[in-house]
């Protein structure tokens, strides 16, 4: 009688999410990128609260100014101290990836999830105003938007990115769902009397998790590089305020000082690089066919 | 982080980089720059103060607009931070297209607006007149019934000094009231290769290109000049153009009954061979040339006295209308208070058109170079409405016609055989372009895909400087801010003071525009001998 209980046991401690978080931290390159990501994005919390420059004062006796003692990546063209705007603007860089895709993210798995609940009409409906939504080009709908609203307030950048990156993951979500809809233990679930409510929470949700989560860290890379697309262009972030967008354009205005598109190309590339392994290593974590 | 701490920081780091002799702020600034300024952000605060914002609290947030030029966005956010550290202000910022700007800005959409202007007549009325209660550049809600007197005084006046002693003093009022807040002087900064002859520097920046040639090294071998003008002219209907590009453009699309001299930018005949002034310079009487429109017909004096008494039509809603409101009733017609035919222009037969002022106007003849003043062919505008400009269906008496005008990319001229004067072009074909951005303009030069700019992005001045295809001078323009009065607090002159006393111009012209301008206190350029502000 002990052989069940130990199968019992076996299985708890091979559930599938902890089994993916095993084969996770097993992947070297991913457990760096965590690691970088956490230097990069308590860098741009902690340095600057730290550091003795504003991010909005001018120094009108050093323009332009190369990486010195004082000023550690140089001064913009407005005397202003790099250092702290690149870290400053990597806030709002890491705060519009974040939030935008929490938007998207959420947007997308409700919408999926009714969708392929729904089923039959309803569903089909929803999936063509998907498929309606995916022939526009995004980029193009979200800079109509953008200059319609004439706000430039950060919240409408991440709002308006958020809105309209929700379409992969809702079919992403929706397949998952049709496909564990008729799963044994969802059936057994329903036999045994369980509501809706609960199958959606206690059966669908984790099943989906792993491939949501891996989206959700592809999804905030093109987010941040949406953003910095959109400041490129002039839209987005405005003075004071900074994102690693707007510093790169900037920078790309003036390529002879190499220090302005350096250091917040620097912080945008190692970002977007770790986000992409980690989103990665997930993916093949979650993989059940690679066991 | 507070913004009161800053303050002392910024002074501390200016008085210590005065301190050393070889620093950079030293040469070239002969009084010391922190006191003088200290005092004037002291005297800021205090106005900013009194009028109920101390330390700017309860200010509330406005917006300056601008169009999108690195040069604008760097002076936005130095104004900005000036505003910040120096009253506890916030503004934000926000660049938009050169069409839609001016339209936000020509419509009073707008709290805080850079502008600027290039006067299209060498007197400081050109600029002082932008001020009055019916311009329609002035926007911004402010008028004066003692400043639009003494314009109206200083037009009746034919002692040239009294004359400048009257628009001195008007000048003098607006600049108290602070409607505007003036910022610099233009500079004209020019790249041209070499192989470019025949353009000079002139205070109106105006080069009419007929007699350019191209010639020797690095020639292009189609002999296409190519240009680029930047923003896109707003309208090509000479009746409409109000901008700066539309004037460069339609100048060489159309004739006028005088044209700039390449060299200077004087007045010289064109449509007219020459014209005489009556003793009591109200009559002007013009003598027209020989010369045929695109299509065939006889350019007459009827067809300029038509196409006046059409810019100057109540439904016409041009900015540079106002230009024309020197010429008899001009203003009245335009108000709707006259008929069309009241207008002080007749044709006395086909060669001769007598205008008669509404008061003497010694610069008229520069006024006659504007394109409001520019014929267009009746028959075609009648035919054809609002759509009579579209490249089809134009009809033009100028030197050249457009072949193609790409949106946003290119426009592409070439001779017009009918032009009267056909065989005396030097240039036969050229290009203009519409790069907005420095930059890429400059890598375009660079590459030789274009051959002339008249913008240099700013962190580059300094380097192109020394270089033999830099051309440069002062030009009768000036840079400068408006406030919108219809915006609280703003109507508050002191608040406009406070604004205005807080920004540092030296620092602009010096650390972000580098190119030589002049920082400036006043609307007119200092381009007049014997005209003073007082």
């Amino acid at each position: 009688m002990a052989a069940p209980l130990e199968l019992v046991a076996d299985v708890q401690s091979r559930s599938p999410g902890r089994m993916a978080m095993r084969r996770f931290f097993k992947n070297r390159r991913a457990v760096i990128c965590i690691i970088l990501l956490a230097v990069v994005g308590s860098a741009t919390l902690v340095v600057p609260w730290v550091t003795r420059h504003d991010y909005r004062e001018s120094d009108w006796e050093y323009t332009y100014g190369k990486p010195n003692g004082t000023y550690w990546m140089g001064t913009d063209a407005l005397g202003r101290d790099l250092m702290v705007r690149v870290f400053l603007g990597g806030r709002i860089s890491f705060a519009i990836g974040f939030l935008a895709t929490a938007v998207s993210v959420i947007i997308g798995v409700a919408y999926g999830a009714t969708s392929a609940f729904a089923g039959g009409r309803i569903d089909a409906v929803m999936m063509r105003f998907v498929d309606i939504l995916y022939g526009m080009p995004y980029m193009l709908v979200v800079i109509i938007i953008m200059s319609l609203t004439e706000s430039k307030s950060v919240l409408i950048v991440f709002l308006v990115l958020g809105l309209f990156g929700w379409l992969t993951i809702s079919r992403i979500v929706r397949g998952q769902v049709l496909s564990l809809r008729e799963r044994e233990f969802v059936e057994a679930a329903k036999a045994l009397g369980v509501g809706a409510p609960a199958i959606i929470w206690r059966h669908m949700i984790p099943n989906i998790l792993g491939p949501v989560i891996v989206y959700t860290t592809l999804a905030i890379p093109s987010v941040m590089l949406a953003e910095s697309f959109l400041s490129f262009l002039g839209l987005g972030v405005s003075e004071p305020e900074t994102s690693w967008g707007v510093l790169i354009s900037e920078g790309q205005q003036s390529l002879e000082r190499w220090w302005f598109v350096t250091f917040p190309g620097a912080a945008l590339a190692i970002t977007l690089f770790c986000l992409n392994s980690i989103g990665d290593g997930l993916r093949d974590a979650f993989d059940v066919q690679q066991k | 982080m507070s913004s009161r701490s800053s303050l002392p920081l910024v002074l501390v780091l200016a008085a210590a980089a005065c301190g050393k002799p070889a620093s950079p702020a030293a040469q070239g600034a002969p009084e010391s720059p922190a006191r003088p300024q200290a005092s004037a952000a002291d005297e800021a605060r205090r106005l900013l103060a009194e009028a109920g914002y101390p330390d700017g609290k309860g200010f509330p947030e406005f917006e300056i607009i601008y169009n999108k030029a690195e040069w604008h966005t760097k002076i936005a956010a130095a104004i900005q931070e000036m505003w910040r550290s120096k009253l506890g202000i916030k503004v934000v910022t926000r660049n938009t297209e050169w069409k839609v700007y001016l339209d936000l800005v020509q419509k009073g959409r707008f709290d805080i607006a850079r502008r600027g202007y290039f006067g299209e007549y060498i007197d400081p009325e050109a600029f002082l007149s932008l001020f009055t209660a019916d311009s329609g550049y002035n926007s911004g809600g402010w008028t004066s019934a003692g400043y639009d007197r003494m314009i109206f005084q200083s037009d009746r006046e034919l002692d040239p000094a009294k004359r400048y002693a009257l628009l001195g003093k008007a000048e003098r009022l607006l600049l108290d009231e602070a409607p505007l807040m003036p910022l610099y002087n233009y500079i004209a900064h020019n790249l041209m290769k070499p192989f470019i002859k025949g353009v000079y520097h002139n205070v109106r920046e105006m080069h009419p290109l007929q007699n350019v040639t191209l010639e020797g090294e690095g020639a292009p071998a189609d002999g296409t000049l190519i240009f680029n003008i930047s923003e896109e002219p707003h309208s090509l209907d000479p009746a409409l153009a109000d901008d700066i590009a539309g004037l460069k453009v339609l100048m060489h699309v159309f004739e006028g009954l005088a044209n700039y001299d390449p060299r200077d930018a004087s007045p010289v005949p064109a449509a007219a061979e020459r014209w005489e002034i009556s003793p009591d310079g109200l009559r002007w009487t013009f003598h027209l040339r020989p010369a045929r429109w695109s299509n065939g017909d006889p350019v007459t004096a009827e067809d300029f006295a038509w196409s006046w008494r059409r810019a100057m039509s109540p439904k016409m809603p041009s900015a540079y209308k106002e230009r024309m409101y020197v010429v008899k009733n001009a203003r009245a017609i335009s108000r709707g208070e006259a008929s069309l035919d009241a207008l002080g222009v007749r044709a006395v037969d086909d060669r001769t058109l007598v205008v008669d002022l509404e008061h003497p106007a010694p610069y008229f003849a520069q006024l006659v170079c504007l394109m409001v003043y520019y014929p267009v062919h009746r028959a075609t505008v009648e035919r054809h409405g609002d759509k009579w400009i579209e490249p089809d269906r134009i009809v033009h008496n100028g030197p050249y016609r457009i072949v193609e005008a790409r949106r946003g990319d290119r426009m592409i001229f070439e001779a017009n055989p009918r032009y009267r004067a056909a065989d005396a072009l030097k240039l036969k074909r050229f290009i203009f372009l519409h790069v907005t951005d420095e930059r890429t303009a400059l890598s375009l030069y660079e590459t030789g895909q274009c051959h002339w700019l008249f913008r240099i992005p700013t962190d580059l001045v300094d380097q192109m400087r020394g270089r033999p295809d830099y051309m440069a001078g002062p030009i009768h323009g000036t840079y400068f801010y408006t406030f919108n009065l219809k915006k609280k607090p703003l109507d508050d002159v002191r608040v406009r003071r406070a604004l205005s006393l807080a920004v540092d111009r030296e620092t602009i012209v010096k650390r972000i525009l580098r190119g030589g301008e002049e920082a400036s206190d006043r609307l007119t350029p200092p381009l007049y001998p014997g005209y003073e502000v007082k």
